[in-house]
């Protein structure tokens, strides 16, 4: 039998060792695309851009996110909307904004719902003063 | 065509709770879960330099679903590490482990490095042949459990908000069999669907119909999932070269108190499991994109932007993961307790319907911290809801549809009994009488309002 005897694909494939060209070249591409993962994507998720912002408006589910300077990071990072603040909501730093503290919850056992109503009525007071001031 | 059958009937095989949001957008709100972190936090740093660890373990709990086709278990693996029962152990143990900020390096990423054991598995595999960025740091770590942790809260806030609203709107069963029967031949009066309904009845029909329903090509965990890879342009997402931190997961399992079978195989296995889904998905992104717009249009246009949909679930993300982060460094026991991260209906909405089964009438809240539902659904007062004359509308806080309730949920709900009013100012008062499953109360009460719509 003659060198050039062998199926002509296995002969190709003797000059590589064990690991085949095509593996080498698969895990090549596998690493390439391992490394983009690495990269940040902020340009690609810039949120708070124009176009972004456009659709959420335009699809009136969300209001435009615009957080504060000064605002704690709680804010911040759920994003209240500009809405939120003229209803005067609170929690999570609103009660700040709104120059209003929340009162102490004494939450009589007798009255569950004593707080909540404590919460609702100062709401509507700080509202009322926002109105009047405007 | 065999392969093509075995295929068909592996997906057919895959169960119910795979449903939910793909893996695909799971990864896309880890993505803003990270944007929406404030630029100072020590986590954004971390997931930034650990990008692929958090998409993969933002992946993962869902890969064994599609394994468990084969290895029944393994649906048990993946339903364990949806919940916070798993994610708490988790975080205990990379705590335990020393992985806290004061850590030096948790930011640090080398071409590949990790302890001894790591790096010789490494060095005897696939080192010589493709340097991979991959170790066994605290921040890949840290990253995956991230990863894990917004996965399952990307569930609770995409199933209770979004999916109802696309299932009412029936897009899901579009190209459903009863579907296509009901509109063929196409202008045909009566068509093919209408005869049969005629033949054998209504109740037949619709029995028959809702059995053939999962061979519907519209699944909406599929269907968003093709539209955004092509929107948001994902197509190279796939962590290929991550592999999951097997020893954390397993006490991560041990410490969750199910009976999980979950061995290295089983967790490789569901791993691998949901890098080939997706990037079969990207193939489906290729060839699919204009057919799910045509026929699923609201889904298209709202699991971006809309309620529940990424934008608003990463948001929650956020909140969820800056409460993990201090559980990190505090310890689970001893961490703070918990704050609203979000809120349906928004703050100050308009036009918010009303009409009794509507997905947008419902009030929800979630947590950063599981509440403890016993208390919850004794106290009336932990949540309640006002009208605008200050009278408290009638409701129950446990039952709620729609949101899942179970151990290591996070979302509160109203069932509201009564009727709304058109044109009414609603306001929400979440109280500090609602405490976590540690028994700590939310650190601050959270009040909101919205308007509901003028005409139904």
């Amino acid at each position: 039998m003659s060198a050039h005897d062998g199926p002509p694909r296995r002969a190709s494939r003797r000059g590589h060792g064990p690991i085949g060209a095509e593996v080498l070249l698969w895990l090549g591409i596998l690493r390439a695309q391992h490394e983009t993962l690495h990269r940040t994507r902020s340009a690609d998720l810039s949120f708070d851009g124009a176009a972004l912002t456009d659709r959420m408006r335009g699809d009136g589910r969300m209001s435009a996110s615009s957080p504060k300077a000064g605002r704690s990071p709680w804010a911040k990072a759920l994003g209240f909307s500009a809405l939120c603040l003229l209803t005067a909501c609170s929690g999570s730093g609103e009660a700040e904004v709104a120059g209003a503290p929340i009162p102490d919850a004494p939450a009589a056992d007798n009255d569950p719902y004593a707080e909540a109503r404590a919460l609702f009525e100062a709401r509507a007071e700080r509202v009322a003063r926002a109105e009047a001031g405007r | 065509m065999k392969m093509l059958r075995r295929l068909a009937s592996l997906l057919l095989a895959l169960p119910g709770p795979l449903f939910a949001a793909g893996m695909s957008n799971h990864a896309l709100m880890a993505e803003y879960g990270r944007q929406y972190l404030p630029d100072t936090h020590p986590l954004r740093a971390l997931l930034e330099a650990h990008r692929p660890a958090l998409l993969a373990g933002a992946m993962y709990p869902d890969g064994g679903y599609a394994t468990g086709a084969a290895f029944p278990g393994d649906r048990e693996v993946a339903e364990t590490a949806h919940w916070e029962y798993f994610v708490d152990p988790l975080v205990q143990h990379l705590h335990d482990d020393g992985c806290v900020a004061a850590e030096a390096g948790l930011t640090n990423v080398p071409f590949i490095g990790g302890t001894p054991a790591v790096l010789a598995e490494s060095v005897a595999g696939l080192a010589p042949l493709a340097e991979i960025r991959q170790d066994d740091s605290c921040g890949a770590r840290i990253a995956f459990a991230f990863g894990i942790a917004a996965h399952g809260l990307g569930d609770e806030v995409w199933d209770a908000l979004f999916e109802p609203q696309v299932r009412a709107r029936g897009e899901h069963l579009v190209s459903s069999p009863a579907f296509t029967l009901d509109s063929f031949p196409p202008g045909a009066d009566p068509s093919v669907g209408s005869l049969l309904r005629q033949a054998i009845g209504d109740e037949a029909f619709e029995t028959l119909s809702s059995a053939f329903e999962p061979l519907s090509l519209n699944s909406i965990e599929y269907a968003t999932d093709v539209v955004s890879i092509r929107e948001n342009d994902l197509w190279v997402d796939v962590p290929v070269l991550v592999f999951p931190p097997f020893a954390d997961l397993a006490v991560a399992y041990a410490g969750s108190g199910r009976d999980v079978a979950a061995d290295r195989l089983a967790i490789e296995r569901a791993a691998l499991a949901t890098k080939a889904l997706v990037s079969a998905e990207r193939l489906g992104a290729a060839l699919e994109y204009d057919r799910v717009r045509a026929q699923m249009p609201f889904a298209s246009r709202n699991y971006l932007t809309g309620s529940g949909g990424v934008l608003h679930t990463g948001r929650m993300i956020t909140g969820y993961w800056l409460h993990l982060w201090d559980k990190l460094q505090d310890g689970v026991v001893t961490a703070r307790g918990p704050l609203v991260v979000g809120v349906h209906p928004d703050p100050g909405e308009r036009g918010v319907p009303i009409e009794e089964g509507d997905a947008d009438r419902w009030v929800r809240v979630f947590l950063s911290s599981a509440p403890d539902r016993d208390l919850l659904s004794a106290d009336p007062g932990s949540l309640v809801l006002f009208d605008g004359d200050g009278t408290i509308v009638p409701a129950t806080l446990s039952g709620v549809p729609s949101l899942y309730e179970g151990e290591g949920t996070h979302g509160v709900g109203l069932r509201i009994s009564g009727p709304l009013q058109l044109g009414t100012e609603y306001t929400a008062v979440l109280t500090t009488r609602t405490r976590d499953v540690r028994g700590r109360a939310l650190l601050e009460p959270y009040v909101w309002s919205f308007r509901t719509a003028t005409a139904q």
